[in-house]
């Protein structure tokens, strides 16, 4: 549950997580607060309510649309889904992430790109 | 404490968390406010129904997990592009806020747990042979009966709770109090709290 110290740490992990947000939605539409518990459960973040803002924008930017269901117990539920702009975003980052991250992993394990 | 004292304590402690995240998330558009509000109340009772807290420490870790309102807030605030709370300032805030939370909690189950033991008898004041302290009444019309009893609490107040029908105040919130908000009473001192019952039958 110990986020990295590393204020680059902390700044690489939020830039990340709205990736994994789309990326949890790939395989069809969501509830919320089940995508919140599955973020939380991978450690990719500690104050699990620090993650609505981000769906809000998400949200806005168009990346995600969202349905609202009713639910047999409690309010009614909001469903995350991914559109194409978002599919599109995640496609891309997802191609230059693992780059960055076998570029990143040569260097610190052999302190030299292979 | 009984159940339904213990669900009001904690929900007086949900509600002062939600209240003090309305008020870090103020740099932010009302409608843009309520819906985050509206959405963590949601993730925080669901996390309750899911597994209940049997006492306060089991409900500060269901807000832990949630987070500090101040950290909720500067993720909202940084994707509107203002600038959040400086580190300084927000570590005071972390201190303070867990502390008001845990008085007001203890505050308040105290208030019921006397309120129970205590009921039939009426208890000398507190120290006795020194003046007493004067205290504003509040406005506490409209409230909740759980948070007037807190409220009480906080203030050094007692209350006894009187019931009365009404056509315009809903059921459970606070009609008139007596004395009124903005008298002057004496600490310790019994307030008549009337409750709405609903609709005149």
């Amino acid at each position: 549950m110990v986020p990295g110290r590393a204020p680059q740490l902390a700044q690489m992990r939020k830039g990340a997580l709205e990736y994994c947000v789309l990326a949890l939605l790939k395989d069809g539409e969501r509830y919320g607060f089940e995508l919140v518990r599955d973020l939380s459960a991978a450690e990719l973040v500690t104050s699990e309510g620090t993650i609505y803002p981000l769906l809000s924008r998400l949200r806005q930017d168009g990346s995600v649309e969202t349905t609202w269901r009713e639910s047999t117990q409690g309010p009614p539920r909001r469903y995350y889904k991914l559109t194409s702009t978002g599919k599109a975003s995640l496609d891309s980052f997802a191609s230059e992430w693992r780059q960055f991250c076998r570029a990143v992993n040569g260097i610190l394990e052999s302190g030299g790109v292979k | 404490m009984n159940d339904a004292h213990l669900d009001s304590g904690l929900d007086e402690v949900v509600r002062r968390y939600l209240d003090e995240l309305a008020t870090s998330l103020k740099a932010l558009p009302a409608p843009r406010r309520e819906q985050l509000v509206r959405e963590i109340n949601d993730h925080i009772a669901q996390l309750r129904s899911e597994r209940p807290p049997r006492d306060l420490a089991e409900l500060e870790e269901i807000l832990n997990r949630v987070g500090l309102p101040e950290d909720i807030a500067s993720a909202a605030l940084e994707f509107e592009e203002i600038p959040s709370l400086s580190p300084g300032r927000r570590r005071a805030r972390r201190v303070r806020v867990v502390i008001s939370a845990s008085a007001a909690f203890l505050l308040f189950a105290l208030a019921a747990v006397l309120a129970q033991v205590f009921g039939a008898f009426d208890s000398p004041g507190a120290n006795p042979g020194h003046q007493v302290a004067e205290i504003t009444m509040p406005n506490l019309i409209g409230q909740t009966q759980p948070a007037v009893g807190s409220e009480m609490a906080l203030l050094g107040l007692k209350d006894t709770i009187r019931t009365a029908t009404s056509s315009s105040v809903r059921m459970g919130l606070v009609i008139v109090t007596s004395p009124g908000a903005g008298s002057n009473v004496k600490k310790g001192s019994t307030i008549s709290v009337t409750v709405s019952a609903g609709l005149p039958s």
